[in-house]
């Protein structure tokens, strides 16, 4: 069953935001612009709906590089494979920030205020992150309150995970009223939504939370965790 | 005072400042004129319309774009100098039509079929009208057959490409193809641009260029008109 989790807070963090604007480790924007995220921050606090859900599914069985899920839903990924090989379950999940900060980005841009759009824009890409962490840490309290822990978050796009593998996460939640949709090539609406998989082990199990990225050659990726 | 004028409008173009109430990059300017008051100044004093634009804005972004290529300027300062360029442009393009000044070159902008993500593509858009080109943005999810349509229609110099997705990049390519099947490949020079595209993928969908930020765009423009 699709489980939802509505009416919760998050807190938007402004140096991920500026991650999101271009500025890099030891920069950070003059005062004209800090404002501007100040304010924005204000206006994107007021716009955006927080909501999670998420479907826990058994595994049975994981033959690299497919994991074979209930009702036969099939993950392809060699990395995910072996994040996976040590779990029993893993939860399915969407979360989003729902369309009014979108709109609002487009009504900006077709008023050409392009640097409002940008700085609202990236505030909202920085919700989407705190939004999905928000559900990583529901979930991670579940997993405890049954002694076991979860793994890191995987989305389609990550890693050697296909993006089209979205349309399998969409199939696994199809029965419940998502406040998300999928387009023929696979971009989720609204955009500032997070698909993804979390697999859930044993507590006893030490490398259930290794990230794969240490066995990984692009040490220049920006998503290395 | 004509000099003095139009340096004043390069410098708070680099500032970023549109009007008095701004208090610019560097801090402590609220209170003067800003970038929409001076060149109403300059035009009252009677200043060249065409001097404004080359002396004063394009040099300033193309500075604005030398400090973004150091990691001195980020996104948001090049936005906040290149919309006071688009201000003054809208004041000024009256005088500008009278004067007979004209544009660069025209581009069309489109994100391709199948994908939604503008702003990347609306961030090149106006770093590419600062930089003196008309630009005509046709939005997102454009289909090829809309390209070919306003290509015959306007017959623009450049044709802007942006994806942002996996799934929604061989778009570009098909966009290429459909311009070719219609005779019109070899009258347009087509750019691209967006996160999982290359110089390397560019050259495979045969495209003329790739942009990998909107300075770098627009410095592949300038280049294909040099060579055109």
């Amino acid at each position: 069953m699709v489980e939802a989790i509505k009416d919760f807070e998050i807190e938007i963090d402004k140096d991920e935001v500026c991650h999101h604007l271009g500025y890099q480790k030891d920069h950070s924007p003059n005062s004209s612009i800090s404002s501007l995220i100040d304010e924005e921050m204000d206006e994107a606090y007021q716009l955006i709906q927080p909501s999670c859900f998420y479907q826990l599914m058994d595994i049975r069985g994981v033959h690299e590089p497919q994991v074979i899920l209930e009702d036969g839903l099939t993950i392809t990924s060699a990395v995910l494979s072996w994040v996976l090989t040590n779990c029993h379950k893993v939860s399915v999940f969407m979360t989003t920030i729902g369309e009014g900060l979108e709109d609002r980005v487009a009504q900006l841009m077709g008023d050409g205020k392009i640097l409002k759009a940008t700085v609202l824009d990236a505030l909202g890409s920085g919700a989407a992150e705190k939004t999905a962490c928000y559900l990583e840490e529901r979930l991670s309290e579940l997993a405890a309150a049954d002694g076991s822990v979860i793994t890191l978050r995987y989305s389609p796009g990550y890693c050697d995970w296909d993006i089209t593998q979205q349309r399998v996460l969409f199939q696994a939640m199809d029965s419940a009223p998502l406040t998300v949709s999928l387009t023929e090539e696979c971009l989720m609406v609204p955009r500032k939504s997070v698909s993804g998989i979390i697999g859930i082990g044993r507590a006893d199990n030490k490398i259930i939370r290794h990230s794969p990225c240490r066995f990984c050659t692009k040490r220049n990726c920006p998503s290395r965790r | 005072m004509t000099d003095d004028i139009i340096e004043q409008i390069k410098q708070n173009v680099i500032q970023g400042r549109m009007d008095k109430e701004d208090e610019g990059f560097d801090g402590g300017m609220v209170g003067q004129p800003g970038v929409k008051e001076l060149v109403q100044q300059a035009l009252d004093m009677g200043t060249d319309p065409r001097r404004m634009v080359t002396e004063g804005l394009t040099e300033a972004m193309s500075i604005v774009g030398e400090r973004f290529e150091a990691k001195d300027y980020f996104i948001p300062d090049m936005l906040a100098s290149a919309e006071t360029v688009g201000e003054a442009m809208d004041i000024l393009a009256p005088h500008l039509a009278k004067s007979g000044m004209a544009t660069k070159g025209k581009v069309i902008m489109a994100t391709v079929k199948g994908d939604l993500h503008d702003i990347g593509k609306n961030i090149v858009s106006i770093i590419l009208k600062g930089a003196g080109y008309e630009v005509n943005d046709m939005g997102a999810d454009v289909t090829p057959e809309r390209i070919v349509a306003i290509v015959t229609e306007e017959k623009p110099d450049f044709i802007g490409l942006s994806a942002l997705l996996t799934t929604t990049m061989m778009a570009m390519k098909e966009t290429i193809e459909s311009l070719a099947e219609a005779g019109l490949r070899d009258k347009v020079k087509v750019i691209i641009g967006g996160a999982p595209t290359s110089a390397e993928f560019a050259a495979e969908i045969g495209a003329d260029g790739y942009g990998a930020d909107a300075f770098q765009a627009v410095r592949v423009v300038e280049e294909l008109k040099q060579r055109s």
